[in-house]
């Protein structure tokens, strides 16, 4: 009997050896190593993957050897010493269906995979959406966006489907800024994907960040959905280093979308850096968009509850959410009009809320001042609906690298300038799908040629703007930084120069106007000080065309005193397409410079 | 409405030492997640570089809210789950007389008819949240009373 059973463990072995064999065998005949979709599953562009956690590879040369991954992934599936969520397959079970579909492997051990069937159970996955939540304000860092999955169940309610995110782990409030801003850009940061409830992601950035949330809803059937799922599950736990420009948020979700449908090439769209936005419009470019949805954030609903109400209706809520009214008494006010009182006590609790993630009210006083005012809200029963303005839908927006083209006059002589600047959107570009007032630009480099033959016109290394217009119920401030070489100095070279500044924006439906202080420190042969203090209007002209201009008198350290002013007009042709007009005066050590100049733009 | 009562009674039948931690109205709510005052323009300039995330990041079927226990598991816990994360939006839009959140919390009890759930909701606001700190098996329980 003993002799039977080791006889039978041999030739068991011996045949599992065999089944081995011939998967390897078949596996080498296809060149599954080489395909695409392998390549794919280990996140592997060229011939290394960009997963650098080990746990993620089977072969000790996995990163760097597509081979040795596919072989080692074949033997361990057949060669299962746990059958249950520990097992191979269950780690990995995109690997082993596709696997599975390619070469038939037969004999592979039946598995329990709990974990995995029961979250497939939770998260019924039936479609995904690609969401991309926009610029918060006062932050135009946060501009370029970001974006995430979200895995739709059967439910109605979008809120229950789940949100899959990439993000790096760590903590901005644990972090210097500098140093968090500078790990993130170069790989300091393991990036982790997570799995959330869509309501928790909509707390974070519709209502906590305050920024818009905009979903494409993409064409994957079910079956697609379901790979995408499965390799979700492979990268559980599994960490890649963050990169802020190039493997971040967006374009790891890229991954996914490749993964449920390997015929479109969405990472094809990018070279070097990766905008969220720009993975929206690469989405589009494939075909994978059938339907978007917009949903306000907290800031967008209090903007437009100032609209709806008078004058006393803002001063009342304001007043409700800090406490120093009563509920009752706008409820029980005989002649108020009961639309207006709706309103009153419906803005009233969104500021309370927006009070207490300020940190400007303890819970225990928000709590009984929240009750109070939706128990007064309550009591008025069903009104109309808040209206809310969508504003243009950001993928409508033009595209984040523009080149320009300018021909004019400077001091009455003939100049020609040409431009390029990667990313992103400045104050005088269209802003169809963008925050007004918002700026980010990151290298805006301009070569101009004239008599004196070819010159720097502008090297901007960056530059960021935050013009938000005071209102009844927020009162943020405006600030603007850049460092960089430019023309608005005395000199008629381009001189670098950096500053930090700030000031107060006020606005309407025509757009807004802004005033400016700002200490700068500029490198010449004289000087190195400098305050300017700056105005500016920024009129809508419609159509997504503006006019922005703008006057500074600089105070230099050494006494000098200079007025600077130009007015910039833009006119959208198409999404990607602007004809600017341009007017400069800027006074120099050996008089006033006059230029006007015509520019054709275009962004790509 | 029965099968919503069977549930509900489910939910609120767990004592509230259960739901220690999601039992302030904001325990695990927006009030949970507070926004510092950014300091400076430059901090704000360098803050989106990661999309690094303070909250509680988690890979699963967790409800990863910061500052909720995780629960027992009951016969739909998902609803409890979700009153426990989204207690504000749901008073908010209950006193307004509907929503999302609302229509949310309709599906997840299998109400048929959300409009009247949600006029209910509405009209019978101070019974289902009867103070400023009521806790989320307390409001469940009172939307099952209202509702039987």
């Amino acid at each position: 009997m003993y002799r039977f059973l080791i006889m039978l463990m041999i030739l068991a072995s011996v045949v599992q050896a065999n089944v081995v064999e011939n998967a390897l065998d078949k596996a080498a005949d296809l060149a599954l190593a080489e395909s695409r979709y392998w390549h794919l599953l280990l996140h592997m562009p060229k011939d290394v993957s960009e997963v650098d956690d080990p746990a993620f590879f089977l072969a000790p040369d996995g990163r760097e050897n597509a081979g040795a991954e596919l072989n080692a992934t074949i033997t361990a599936l057949y060669g299962e010493t746990r059958f249950d969520d520990n097992a191979t397959g269950c780690r990995f079970p995109a690997r082993r269906a596709w696997l599975q579909e390619r070469l038939g492997l037969e004999g592979l051990p039946a598995l329990q995979c709990t974990a995995y069937e029961t979250l497939v159970r939770k998260m019924d996955p039936q479609s995904v959406t690609l969401v991309f939540s926009s610029a918060h304000i006062n932050s135009p860092a946060s501009m370029f966006g970001h974006t995430f999955l979200r895995i739709d169940s059967s439910y109605e309610s979008k809120m229950l489907s789940y949100a899959v995110n990439y993000a790096a782990g760590a903590d901005p409030d644990k972090e210097n800024g500098i140093v968090f801003a500078i790990k993130g850009l170069f790989g300091g940061y393991p990036g982790f994907y997570s799995l959330l409830p869509y309501y928790e992601k909509l707390k974070e950035y519709r209502d906590t960040e305050q920024r818009d949330v905009w979903e494409y809803d993409l064409d994957l059937n079910h079956d697609e959905v379901m790979a995408m799922i499965r390799h979700i599950w492979e990268l559980k736990g599994v960490y890649n280093w963050y990169y802020f420009f190039d493997e971040n948020c967006s374009y790891n979700m890229l991954w996914l979308m490749e993964i449920a449908r390997p015929d479109v090439d969405v990472r094809g769209h990018f070279i070097y850096h990766i905008i969220p936005m720009e993975t929206v419009h690469a989405t589009e470019e494939e075909g994978l968009v059938h339907a978007k949805h917009y949903r306000p954030s907290k800031r967008t609903l209090l903007l437009a509850y100032e609209r709806v109400l008078d004058k006393r209706g803002e001063t009342e809520a304001l007043a409700l959410a800090d406490g120093v009214l009563e509920p009752r008494e706008v409820l029980d006010d005989p002649v108020r009009d009961a639309q207006m009182k709706r309103y009153t006590l419906e803005a009233a609790s969104e500021l309370a809320e927006y009070r207490l993630m300020k940190g400007k009210v303890d819970k225990a006083a928000y709590s009984e001042r929240f009750h109070k005012i939706l128990s007064a809200r309550a009591a008025l029963g069903k009104g109309e609906t808040l209206p809310v303005t969508r504003p243009r839908n950001p993928d409508e927006g033009h595209r984040a690298t523009r080149a320009l083209a300018a021909t004019g006059w400077r001091d009455g002589n003939p100049y020609q300038r040409i431009g390029i600047r990667p990313a992103y959107h400045d104050l005088s570009d269209s802003d169809v799908g963008f925050m007004p007032g918002t700026q980010i630009e990151f290298l805006d480099l301009e070569a101009r040629y004239d008599r004196d033959g070819a010159a720097v016109e502008k090297a901007t290394i960056v530059s960021i703007t935050s013009i938000a217009p005071q209102s009844a119920f927020f009162s943020p401030f405006s600030w603007r930084m850049r460092a960089g070489w430019d023309q608005s100095f005395l000199s008629r070279d381009a001189v670098f120069g950096t500053t930090v500044g700030a000031g107060f924006a006020a606005g309407g439906r025509w757009g807004y106007g802004y005033l400016l202080a700002e200490p700068e420190i500029f490198i010449t042969d004289k000087g190195y000080g400098a305050f300017n203090t700056t105005a500016g209007v920024l009129f809508e002209t419609g159509g997504g065309s503006k006019l922005a201009g703008e006057g500074g008198y600089r105070f230099y350290a050494d006494g000098m005193r200079q007025w600077t002013g130009r007015v910039e007009h833009t006119s959208r042709i198409s999404q990607n397409n602007a004809l600017k007009l341009f007017f400069d005066y800027t006074e120099k050590t050996d008089g006033p410079q006059r230029s006007f100049s015509a520019a054709f733009v275009h962004y790509y | 409405m029965k099968k919503v009562l069977v549930s509900l009674a489910a939910v609120a039948a767990l004592s509230s030492a259960a739901f220690a931690g999601v039992n302030s109205q904001t325990g695990c709510g927006l009030g949970a997640m507070i926004i510092k005052d950014d300091s400076s323009a430059i901090m704000l300039a360098l803050q989106a570089t990661t999309n690094g995330t303070s909250a509680n990041q988690t890979f699963g079927i967790t409800s990863g809210t910061s500052g909720c226990k995780r629960m027992p598991l009951v016969m739909n816990d998902r609803a409890a789950e979700f009153v426990a994360s989204n207690m504000d939006q749901i008073a908010k839009e209950a006193a307004i007389g509907g929503g999302e959140s609302v229509d949310t919390l309709a599906e997840l009890l299998k109400v048929e008819d959300k409009a009247a759930f949600a006029a209910s909701l509405q009209q019978n606001y101070n019974s289902i949240y009867t103070s400023g700190d009521v806790k989320m098996a307390d409001v469940l329980d009172n939307i099952a009373t209202v509702e039987g």
